[in-house]
């Protein structure tokens, strides 16, 4: 038997759990039940946690998810960006670490660098950064609007003001990890 | 709750419950290692709750700093108590527990009288420490005693910020303290403070900013009184070596 669950079962786990607050996290969990090494499946489940404000068991999940699947970069990004909205920013450049071996035509590892001089207060470098990944990211357009948002604040930071620049939806990196964006499940 | 405004990139991202969360999670792993952090983390709270408790009373036998060693009681008796994965906040949990604290230690207290109270214990205990490291080698008396009030000079200054802190307005006419000299004295002992060794820094931290005793600290970092009076006395020790190298 695989050890991932098919691309149906996870359609329909992800239409069954819209909007349904109350069992979302059962629903992925018998899932898991049946499937506890897909690496999916605990992203998932980490990032419904985040919403929900159950913070150390959404950090075991992403955790999970990239013990399972290192290579799973969209993953690595996020607990990497968790542990760094968590004051953790050693552990999040641990995380991120692989990321950087990426190519640099690679949008994580672009928001990763800026990240990385964000955390040293290298304002310039990281707005530089952000946009250069801004501008190769075709995958996960929405996940533009956050780092749209950074760079504005990057920008008030140098003493300029700034709009944010990028698709105004909201991304699946604010709402599963709701960062910036207002109306987040924060 | 008002934001700070960010003064770092770091500022930009972080955000405080899950700094929150992230310290639990670390407390599940090994409660032992981070009670300390998490102590640091909530002291300002019991602190905030002892002041209250205070001024509603207005009382005459005993003073702030002995409402706080109960709240800090309280507090880390709540620490130890919490189960971070249960839904419940940690504020939320431990705020009733800390008002019981309080009312427990001030009725025990007035019963004992004000003999124990916590400004003269502290004084002694930071006494005690720093006279049972001075090496009886060092110098003629009159040395030694200007070694003694220079070292417990370190302990009041550092003592003056917690003060800032709790008067919080200020005088508008400058003081001594305002000075650039001053100034310069407090950024370097804040250097020296945060270049100690990570226990010699909580208790310095944690005795004269926070206010807590050195008994609360033992229990907090899992050691015995006499050590941590040693490590503020090497503490307080490194210090007045640091404050002489800068002048």
């Amino acid at each position: 038997m695989s050890k991932l669950c098919s691309d149906q079962q996870m359609a329909e786990l992800i239409e069954t759990i819209g909007g349904d607050d109350v069992h979302d996290i059962e629903k992925i969990d018998r899932l898991l039940s049946a499937f506890p090494e897909d690496p999916r499946l605990h992203f998932m489940k980490g990032s419904t946690l985040v919403g929900k404000q159950r913070m150390i068991e959404a950090h075991l999940s992403l955790q999970k998810a990239v013990e399972l699947a290192p290579d799973f970069a969209v993953a690595r990004y996020q607990l990497g960006f968790f542990e760094l909205t968590s004051g953790e920013a050693d552990k999040a450049l641990a995380t991120w670490g692989p990321l950087l071996m990426l190519p640099t035509d690679n949008y994580l590892r672009r928001f990763v660098e800026g990240l990385t001089h964000l955390i040293r207060d290298e304002f310039e470098a990281a707005i530089g950064e952000f946009e250069a990944g801004m501008a190769i990211n075709q995958d996960n357009p929405p996940m533009n609007h956050d780092i749209g948002l950074l760079i504005a604040e990057c920008r008030k930071m140098l003493g300029g003001g700034g709009t944010p620049a990028g698709d105004s939806s909201e991304s699946a990196t604010s709402f599963l990890l709701g960062q910036f964006s207002s109306g987040t499940t924060h | 709750m008002k934001r700070r405004r960010p003064r770092h990139g770091l500022d930009l991202v972080v955000r405080p419950e899950r700094v929150e969360a992230a310290l639990w999670r670390h407390a599940l792993a090994d409660l032992a290692r981070t009670r300390g952090k998490i102590f640091s983390h909530y002291a300002r709270f019991a602190r905030a709750i002892a002041r209250d408790r205070y001024l509603s009373r207005r009382p005459d036998n005993y003073e702030l700093g002995d409402v706080e060693q109960f709240a800090y009681e309280g507090l880390l008796q709540a620490i130890d108590r919490f189960e971070p994965l249960r839904a419940m906040p940690f504020r939320a949990f431990a705020r009733p527990r800390i008002a019981g604290s309080i009312a427990n230690g001030l009725g025990k207290y007035s019963e004992a009288g004000a003999n124990a109270a916590y400004r003269r214990r502290a004084e002694r205990d930071r006494l005690k420490s720093l006279m049972a490291e001075m090496p009886e080698d060092g110098g003629s008396a009159l040395q030694q005693l200007s070694k003694l009030a220079a070292t417990l000079a370190i302990g009041l200054i550092i003592e003056e910020w917690r003060q800032e802190e709790v008067e919080q307005v200020r005088a508008s006419e400058p003081t001594a303290y305002d000075t650039l000299a001053w100034k310069q004295t407090e950024l370097a002992l804040r250097d020296s403070i945060a270049m100690l060794p990570a226990n010699e820094a909580f208790i310095v931290q944690q005795h004269y900013l926070n206010g807590v005793a050195f008994r609360q600290i033992a229990l907090i970092l899992g050691l015995s009184n006499g050590r941590v009076s040693q490590l503020h006395s090497r503490a307080l020790g490194k210090l007045h070596k640091q404050m002489a190298k800068s002048r």
